[in-house]
């Protein structure tokens, strides 16, 4: 008994919900007038809901004044209009800054190029003179006596341009 | 697509309408405002209760259905996307109204104003006697219907004069669809008890 009222009541509850979006189906009807008639006293209230339902649903459509398409159209041609000048500029900044970055990194690798030439082209030889004497000491140390045997053959190495120029009273000196 | 297959399925329709419009294309976008601007129109004057304001908003509406249509994405019925932003910009509306509350207090009982409605003559004057208590009736639900809360209102109006469904209206509101039922019920019970004295049974 109980699920059968329950299910009367869902079966009412969706009727109400219908006829306040619709006019009720033929089967709709027939469900609506069996319930009415195993339920007479809802009958009122029934009849309260579907004519407020229906005056709601027939409350006239209003319509803008004459002209809303064009005034709300002509608005759009506005923005479509200031929305292409912006992409425009904005390009014409996005080019700016392209430009201003190429020109950056170009004198980035002048400077570069510049520093590399620099260092690679004009590296002072190390030490120089004082340099070379001090090579030639550090050679002197290591040789022994068996190697001045071989004066005259180191002598003639003097005519070697890289070499200094031997020095002569040292060299009587040692022999 | 021809004439008769756009009255078929209108949804589809609407859709291709904003591709076109998002390419650009005036025309599309003038046949949008053209199909949904009563629908948009009576739902705002009905929300705001002013038809210069809603117009505006109407207006705004479709403005801004032009400007975001690059980020429409068909997941969704047109009209719950356009009923959304609808309910957002006349949200906006009605707070503004809520700052300014004095001024427009002011605004409605202005002199001129009140000037030009005592010169009107009145509309009902030359209705049938059925058709004035119509129109009577109207303006009670009418009035009804402005003291629901906004989301009553809302809810209400998409269900019963839009025929949206509880799932599109849940959308537009952002709830689930069990409280959007609630809330149409709140609604339905609110204008039964209000009006039911101006309604007859038998």
């Amino acid at each position: 008994m109980g699920f059968k009222k329950m299910k009367m009541k869902d079966q009412i509850q969706r009727l109400r919900e219908a006829v306040w979006q619709r006019e009720l189906t033929p089967d709709e009807n027939v469900e609506l007038d069996l319930y009415l008639q195993a339920n007479p006293r809802a009958r009122p209230d029934w009849e309260i809901e579907y004519q407020l339902a229906s005056a709601f649903r027939s409350m006239p459509p209003l319509e803008p004044r004459q002209g809303f398409t064009e005034r709300v159209v002509a608005s759009a041609m506005e923005i479509q209009t200031q929305d292409t000048t912006r992409r425009l500029k904005g390009f014409a900044i996005d080019f700016d800054l392209i430009r201003a970055w190429c020109l950056g990194f170009g004198l980035a690798l002048l400077i570069m190029g510049i520093g590399l030439f620099l260092w690679f082209g004009h590296r002072p030889t190390p030490g120089g003179y004082n340099g070379a004497i001090a090579m030639v000491c550090e050679t002197a140390k290591r040789i022994s006596i068996d190697t001045l045997a071989d004066y005259d053959v180191i002598l003639k190495l003097g005519s070697v341009r890289t070499l200094p120029e031997p020095d002569y009273e040292l060299l009587q000196l040692l022999q | 697509m021809t004439h008769g297959s756009e009255r078929e399925n209108p949804w589809i329709d609407d859709v291709e309408l904003m591709r076109r419009v998002r390419r650009g294309d005036l025309t599309a976008f003038a046949q949008l405002v053209e199909r949904h601007k009563a629908a948009v129109y009576t739902y705002l004057v009905r929300m705001v209760g002013d038809e210069t304001e809603a117009e505006d908003l109407a207006q705004m509406v479709f403005l801004q259905i032009f400007r975001s249509a690059r980020r429409y994405k068909p997941t969704a019925k047109f009209t719950t996307w356009l009923f959304t932003i609808a309910r957002h910009l006349c949200l906006n509306e009605l707070r503004r109204r809520k700052r300014h509350a004095a001024d427009y207090i002011e605004d409605l009982h202005g002199g001129p104003a009140k000037e030009i409605e005592v010169q009107l003559p009145d509309p009902r004057s030359a209705m049938p006697d059925s058709e004035v208590l119509k129109a009577e009736f109207f303006q009670m639900l009418e009035k009804a219907l402005s003291q629901l809360p906004e989301n009553q209102r809302t809810a209400i109006i998409l269900f019963s004069q839009q025929g949206l469904s509880y799932e599109e209206i849940a959308c537009v509101l952002g709830c689930s669809v069990q409280a959007t039922k609630s809330i149409i019920h709140r609604a339905r019970l609110y204008l039964r008890e209000v009006l039911k004295r101006y309604l007859r049974y038998g």
